[in-house]
């Protein structure tokens, strides 16, 4: 199992690209664990086993958004490190989401970690502003970035470089029994993020469309964006419905005050 | 009140604005104030032409360094707005740029992160993962366009709320409850159909008696085809709901659930 020098430089480039891109510009966000495994693949020399990696990854993200400063498994260097390994040391698909499930789970206090160092950072920024050092507080706010930086750029230096054989060896001594019952948690794992998501949303006022759905794949074998086209239908006529409700509310009240004041005379 | 400094932003000003929150909007996010740094550094250059006195810039730049966190999309909006009340300062300037932001900040994330990012993050991940293990990066591509195009879409948003200042709020909420709903239709009729596709459960055990064998999995079949799946995400669903549980023990309790599970060949 062996990087090259030039691997692991565009490696780390990509990691910091994906980590400002996730947290700031957002917008290479849809689909980022397929894409995290596509391009690890790619500088690897191995596509195909990046793109399954990460498919399988991203199924088990669905769901498990990072919104309101959550902190959630990063199934992305998952995909990363998995297809670095996967790659590496040949043993294909499930020796890398062996590997990638457990780092995506250690990421996430790393993650907390930073959120927390970065309090440090914005202090030191306020701090400038009564001293009148306005670039010193901006640089500050910006340097903010360094420990998410870093949080991407550990991982991968450590998998790749220092930490390499260790690696190798957990690989090679992962059994047979927990590499398979990991692959099939990967089949089963998507199970959470659905219900996040449905915990998250308005199930219980509109379970009859998680309905549809089920029946629209399940019995219908309609594709995905079939299915969404379905949704966006049944949502158009909701909101139609919803606004034309909302023009007959007013007049309907109106017409029933004028009547109560005619009783009144 | 008067307009001191009136019309001292140019449109390359409100634009800068926008482009800083936009590429900044979470660099250095902190558990403590959260976004409050993208806020300021977003909004300084434009506040420093507003307010030439310096006592009064520090107290302003001050103000903004306080709590804020929304979806950064919807952001916009808000600093948009913030800034149109900047723009004219007047004795209650400051409680108006702190009620817009309190205000909105809350109502804009939920919204935001609905239709802006847990759906569109499912839908486009889906594909991509569909496509992927297709062995076709096209998806991953798709998305990528996706995000490249709502730029305009969020360039919109900032504009908006620059141009209508605080007042927007109350005439778009009306309409912003029905769009939610809305998205919460085609979510969850896209998460019906992710549960048979994407959950891949099945039994491989095999009960015996006598000459005749049953597959577990046939039985299954013949009441509903996916049942697994949809009686598993259900288990889920009732677990999360439990107290003190969190999504990362419930991720523990599946990946250990499913190892077992595999090793009795009761999944498969």
């Amino acid at each position: 199992m062996q990087a090259n020098v030039f691997q692991i430089i565009l490696l780390c480039i990509y990691v910091v690209i994906q980590g400002y891109d996730m947290m700031n510009t957002q917008v290479l966000i849809y689909g980022y664990v397929v894409s995290a495994g596509f391009f690890t693949g790619l500088i690897f020399g191995d596509i195909q086993t990046g793109l399954l990696i990460g498919g399988t990854l991203q199924l088990m993200t669905l769901g498990v958004g990072a919104y309101g400063g959550a902190s959630v498994p990063d199934y992305t260097m998952g995909a990363i490190i998995g297809t670095a390994v996967a790659v590496l040391t040949g043993k294909g698909m499930d020796a890398g989401l062996a590997v990638a499930v457990p780092v995506a789970l250690l990421m996430m206090q790393l993650d907390i970690l930073v959120r927390t160092v970065c309090v440090w950072f914005v202090h030191k920024a306020e701090a400038c502003v009564d001293k009148g050092e306005y670039k010193k507080m901006a640089m500050w706010i910006r340097a903010g970035f360094i420990p998410w930086a870093l949080k991407a750029i550990i991982p991968v230096l450590l998998v790749l470089t220092v930490g390499s054989s260790l690696v190798q060896t957990v690989v090679d001594v992962i059994p047979e029994w927990l590499m398979k019952g990991i692959s099939t948690a990967g089949g089963v794992l998507p199970a959470v993020g659905i219900a996040i998501l449905l915990r998250y949303m308005n199930t219980k006022n509109y379970f009859a469309y998680l309905l549809a759905g089920f029946a629209l794949f399940g019995y219908l074998k309609v594709p995905m964006l079939g299915v969404a086209i379905f949704g966006l239908a049944a949502g158009i006529i909701a909101f139609k419905n919803a606004q034309k409700m909302k023009n007959l509310v007013p007049v309907q009240a109106a017409g029933n005050s004028g009547g109560a004041d005619d009783d009144e005379l | 009140m008067t307009n001191y400094n009136d019309s001292k932003l140019t449109k390359k000003d409100i634009d800068k604005v926008f482009w800083t929150w936009g590429t900044q909007s979470q660099i250095c996010w902190n558990y403590e104030t959260m976004q409050s740094g993208s806020v300021v550094l977003a909004l300084a250059p434009a506040l420093r032409k507003i307010y030439e006195d310096e006592e009064e810039y520090k107290k302003v730049l001050h103000s903004h360094f306080r709590f804020f966190n929304t979806q950064p999309y919807m952001g916009g909006i808000i600093l948009g707005a913030a800034l149109a009340v900047e723009e004219h300062p007047a004795e209650d300037t400051r409680d108006a740029v702190v009620a817009v932001k309190t205000g909105l900040m809350g109502p804009m994330a939920g919204v935001g992160d609905s239709i802006f990012f847990v759906i569109p993050l499912t839908i486009f991940g889906a594909l991509a993962a569909y496509m992927g293990l297709d062995g076709s990066p096209l998806g991953v591509f798709v998305g990528m366009l996706y995000g490249i195009g709502i730029v305009f879409l969020r360039r919109w948003l900032f504009q908006l709320g620059y141009k209508e200042g605080s007042k927007f709020v109350t005439s778009l909420s009306s309409q912003l409850k029905d769009i939610v709903d809305s998205a919460n239709i085609l979510g969850l009729m896209v998460i019906g159909a992710l549960i048979p596709s994407t959950v891949k459960l099945t039994s491989a055990m095999v009960f015996t008696t006598g000459e005749v064998t049953t597959k577990l999995q046939d039985t299954f079949d013949s009441i509903m085809p996916y049942l697994l799946p949809a009686v598993f995400v259900a288990f889920v669903y009732w677990l999360l709901g439990k107290k003190k549980m969190t999504s990362t023990k419930v991720i523990f309790i599946v990946i250990i659930l499913a190892v077992i599970g595999y090793n009795l060949t009761l999944f498969s």
